[in-house]
């Protein structure tokens, strides 16, 4: 395995984390997406327009979910 | 004529190292206002969720109270109106966090060319406008706390437009 191959073996591992980082969270499971943001530095966050985005995602979900 | 060449290039290096204060200082002015912005951020994505949350409920309670059965289209529009003023929060800072974007790109031609771009005038003009839109929404959307750092960030902006000022020409 040479250098290149590992590379992208570990963009894709970064992509399916955040990935299912971010699918958790707008279904209601923020802690993935928390940790995620806990690793990145502080400028690389997600920044308060981009967590209202995600948010209303959710909260759509939560106002038209089934009892 | 000796002492008259010697004169201006006295003159010339006094006013280049005034002009170098100068540069110094709007820097360090909107690098606190930029970290003072950002602070702001991620203060407010840290309060957004459970705001959101707790509006989501209150519409989602609401549906399932309703007398009469409405299309999901309409619980969708209430919630999306329920949720404007915090998403004019986010819009607003947003404007600042651009403006904030161009000065630093402007400081940064000056520095390199001598000159203060045009759109320093148009940040110095707008930034208490972009401000004040951020303070109402945050007013409307019931945010508190946060007024008082974004008063701080306009004082910080304010200064650096002051210290700009005689440099830059319309």
């Amino acid at each position: 395995m040479n250098f290149t191959q590992v590379l992208g073996r570990l963009i894709q591992s970064l992509v399916s984390t955040v990935t299912e980082a971010v699918e958790a969270y707008v279904n209601g499971d923020p802690s993935k997406l928390e940790k995620v943001q806990q690793v990145l530095p502080p400028g690389e966050r997600l920044q308060s327009e981009e967590v209202m985005a995600l948010e209303t995602e959710k909260a759509k979900r939560l106002v038209m979910a089934q009892d | 004529m000796r002492i008259h060449a010697l004169l201006l290039a006295l003159a010339l290096v006094l006013c280049s190292c005034s002009q170098q204060r100068a540069q110094v200082a709007v820097q360090s002015s909107l690098t606190a206002a930029a970290h003072v912005v950002a602070a702001v951020d991620q203060e407010l994505a840290s309060r957004i969720p459970p705001m959101v949350e707790e509006i989501a409920h209150e519409v989602r309670r609401e549906r399932l109270e309703s007398p009469v059965e409405m299309p999901p289209e309409h619980w969708l529009s209430v919630l999306v109106v329920r949720l404007e003023p915090l998403a004019q929060v986010t819009r607003a800072l947003r404007v600042i966090k651009e403006a904030l974007l161009t000065a630093q790109g402007a400081l940064t031609a000056w520095i390199e060319g001598g000159e203060l771009p045009e759109e320093w005038g148009p940040f110095c003009d707008g930034v208490g406008d972009a401000a004040s839109h951020l303070l109402e929404a945050l007013d409307a959307a019931g945010v508190d706390g946060i007024p008082e750092q974004v008063r701080t960030v306009v004082g910080m902006l304010d200064e650096a437009c002051a210290v700009a000022g005689p440099y830059f020409s319309r």
